[in-house]
């Protein structure tokens, strides 16, 4: 096909090339390659030290609600000493419902204490003088604390693996868990002699969820700080 | 452009490969006009072809590990804009292939148009290129100004040799009918 046409094109080739792409293409494409390349950098420029202040407040923040949760309970097993507990039948115990209506009718059924067999995470008690809704309240209580447990367990296991790269770092991280869990246990403890029963429990699985935000805050650091050591490194070795 | 110096190149591709954020923007500088010429001589529409030199750029660059050599860098990245370019045409949903529509166009041989009384000029061949049909543009664009020959073509636009061979003499027709068109009025 060497006619005139494909002839004169191929001369004139560069000439065909005239239309200027827009400059800001480029500083687009630099964004988007952002994410992969340059965003080490600004991770870099962010020292350990603002991470730990970060999940010192979000420590602080657990431990103000903890507190927040165990006064409440406090104030309200006032309140329904002296007010006539309603008996049974109230529905839909579920974490969020803490009427002192309920906590009312908590503090009677608690004192005639069951073990429940089905709980892993925590000593769970029923009343069989409440009927079906109270069950279903503790067990689907129990499921979410053994949840929550189990999670945790996970999440305790993933931060472990960090204990012989950064054992400064894991210590305090551990430190942090601990200030949480050591809460959790003082409710856990609280909780077979409580008369408000609905409200640690719930203190309890807030509790849990905390320490599983604080976990996940904790290995997402983590993910961060070897991100940025190996573009560290990747960023030396191109210099040798 | 890449053969000035494909040792130079090869190094700045090697930079890249290691994550040198420099030379990106040398590779930019070196291929964007070129491969966004292409684009817009596929796609006829300047953000369109902006799009799609982002694209391949981000493509090109996320993937510059796996560029083995096995062909020039240039030929690798327009392979990708081209690739890009088409794909853009098929999303807007408008036909990459003429043949049924365009069969009007179908000249008898005294009709043909002699290129040898057809003075060029490169104006006038870029606008006559753009008013082409999105089939027989893309079909003459890959071969006149890209170089692919009709077994590329035909694996490029995923039809049969005889579909690229057939398109592209229609496509040079109806080509040189508007140049004369154009250079009459």
């Amino acid at each position: 096909m060497s006619n005139p046409l494909e002839k004169y094109i191929l001369e004139n080739r560069e000439k065909f090339d005239s239309e200027v792409p827009d400059p800001a293409n480029w500083e687009r494409i630099r964004d988007r390659m952002n994410p992969g390349r340059e965003k080490p950098a600004p991770v870099r420029s962010l020292p350990f030290k603002r991470w730990l202040a970060a999940a010192a407040v979000l420590l602080t923040a657990g431990l103000a609600i903890s507190v927040y949760y165990s006064m409440q309970k406090a104030k309200t097993e006032q309140a329904t000493t002296k007010t006539k507990a309603v008996p049974g039948g109230n529905q839909g115990l579920s974490p969020a419902a803490d009427s002192p209506a309920i906590a009312g009718t908590m503090e009677k059924t608690g004192e005639k204490s069951l073990q429940n067999p089905t709980s892993p995470a925590i000593k769970e008690t029923t009343s069989p003088a409440t009927g079906e809704t109270r069950e279903n309240g503790v067990s689907e209580n129990d499921k979410e604390m053994y949840y929550y447990a189990k999670l945790i367990e996970l999440k305790h296991a993933e931060l472990k693996t960090l204990e012989k790269d950064e054992p400064l770092l894991y210590r305090q991280f551990a430190a942090d868990v601990q200030k949480l869990d050591s809460v959790y246990h003082s409710l856990k403890t609280q909780l077979p002699n409580n008369s408000n029963r609905e409200q640690v429990i719930e203190a309890m699985i807030t509790n849990l969820q905390l320490q599983i935000g604080l976990l996940n805050k904790q290995l997402d650091i983590i993910k961060k700080i070897k991100h940025s050591k190996k573009s560290a490194y990747e960023k030396a070795y191109q210099s040798v | 452009m890449e053969l000035t110096a494909p040792i130079q190149l090869d190094e700045l591709v090697e930079r890249c490969k290691q994550g040198d954020r420099r030379s990106f923007g040398e590779i930019y500088e070196k291929y964007a006009r070129a491969m966004y010429n292409t684009s817009l001589r596929i796609v006829n529409h300047t953000a369109d072809a902006e799009d799609v030199l982002q694209e391949s750029f981000c493509d090109a660059f996320a993937a510059i590990e796996s560029f083995a050599y096995k062909s020039t860098f240039g030929a690798w990245l327009k392979r990708i804009v081209v690739n890009k370019s088409i794909n853009a045409l098929r999303k807007k949903k408008m036909d990459i292939i003429d043949i049924e529509k365009t069969s009007a166009v179908h000249l008898a041989e005294d009709d043909r148009i002699d290129e040898n009384e057809i003075q060029f000029k490169v104006e006038e061949i870029k606008k006559a290129v753009k008013e082409l049909p999105n089939g027989y543009r893309t079909v003459l664009s890959l071969h006149l100004f890209e170089g692919y020959d009709q077994e590329e073509i035909a694996e490029i636009m995923q039809i049969s040799h005889t579909t690229v061979r057939t398109q592209y003499m229609r496509a040079k027709q109806k080509l040189l009918l508007l140049i004369k068109q154009g250079g009459l009025s």
